[in-house]
């Protein structure tokens, strides 16, 4: 069942998050983004979690066959254009990380981009991610999160909960979500300090 | 460390106009009627109010998030700690007030690239296996 109560949060910013939407931000982790998608690969079945207004596809390697979900049907409205654009089949689909439609043992690769910051249960949501990924399956995330370091995770922790009405929370744990959830971490790389991560694991 | 050029002057501008401006209100709001310590704290918490607001959330937008969040925090944290203790003392002028802050927002934002430098890239508990 789709929580609504994220889903309405997701639909009332559709409307002008391009715009609201830190340029600067999208702009400079451009080429790391790209670098993790790249990992995405032909003949594969590849899902990209929390695909919002689609500002990440025209960094997706062309002529793949994708899977998209998104929690508000709204965000995918706003990125219908961008996913008739891709060179390839990409489908689109409303669906929330929590309760995934698929069948287990469906998927090679999950993908996803500044996303578990806003997953209301980041270690549920990661274990329906397991599920359907197969045996030996790959999980590439490019997330933001809490910091171990004084004084930015005071900073963070303080900022959160205010951050979190509006967005993202500032302080998650993902790569001890990542572990906790079941997968096998074989790679992490600060991006930004240890703020702004790529996280590659296997679902065992 | 951030090497396009783009990025680099709005880092640098974010910091020193940051700097300037939370040093500048700093000047005026405190003065040698506030105790040092609690001028201090206060000085701290206005200082990152105002600075995330004025000029922060005009500069994130275009210059990047945390990669300017972090070293804004420290900036506008530390000028308004170190104006309003001098604040307290004696009367600072606002030209003063500007040059010190923006200096902090140099050393705050130097700091930050040489800590970034060091903790950046593959972090060796997790190894480095290629899941290609």
């Amino acid at each position: 069942m789709i929580d609504l109560k994220t889903q309405n949060k997701w639909n009332r910013f559709s409307f002008g998050y391009d715009l609201m939407v830190a340029k600067g931000a999208e702009r400079r982790w451009m080429p790391t983004k790209k670098n993790v998608f790249s990992k995405m690969e032909k003949d594969k079945k590849i899902l990209f979690m929390a695909l919002g207004t689609g500002l990440d596809i025209v960094l997706f390697p062309p002529n793949l066959d994708i899977t998209a979900i998104d929690i508000s049907p709204k965000m995918l409205g706003h990125a219908e254009d961008r996913i008739a654009a891709y060179e390839g089949d990409l489908k689109a689909l409303v669906m929330d990380v929590h309760d995934l439609e698929f069948e287990d043992n469906s998927f090679d690769q999950v993908f996803t981009a500044c996303t578990f910051c806003s997953v209301p249960d980041p270690i549920n949501g990661l274990k329906s991610l397991k599920r359907i990924l197969k045996p030996g399956g790959e999980l590439h995330m490019f997330e933001h999160m809490g910091s171990i370091h004084f004084p930015m995770n005071v900073m963070m922790k303080a900022m959160s909960p205010l951050s979190s009405l509006i967005g993202p929370a500032m302080d998650r744990d993902t790569v001890g979500n990542v572990k906790k959830s079941g997968f096998k971490i074989v790679r992490v790389e600060n991006i930004y300090m240890d703020v702004v991560r790529t996280i590659s694991a296997i679902a065992e | 460390m951030e090497d396009r050029l783009y990025f680099l002057l709005g880092d640098y501008v974010t910091c020193i106009l940051s700097g300037a401006i939370v040093g500048v209100f700093s000047a005026w709001f405190f003065d040698p009627s506030w105790g040092m310590m609690s001028a201090m704290l206060v000085g701290m918490v206005l200082g990152m109010i105002v600075g995330l607001i004025f000029p922060g959330g005009f500069c994130l937008h275009y210059f990047g998030l945390f990669e300017l969040m972090v070293p804004l925090m420290l900036t506008t944290m530390m000028v308004g700690m170190v104006v309003s203790m001098i604040a307290t003392m004696n009367p600072v002028s606002s030209s003063f007030a500007a040059l010190i802050g923006a200096v902090i927002g140099i050393f705050c934002l130097r700091l930050t690239y040489r800590w970034n430098k060091k903790i950046s890239g593959v972090v060796p508990e997790y190894g480095d296996i290629n899941c290609d």
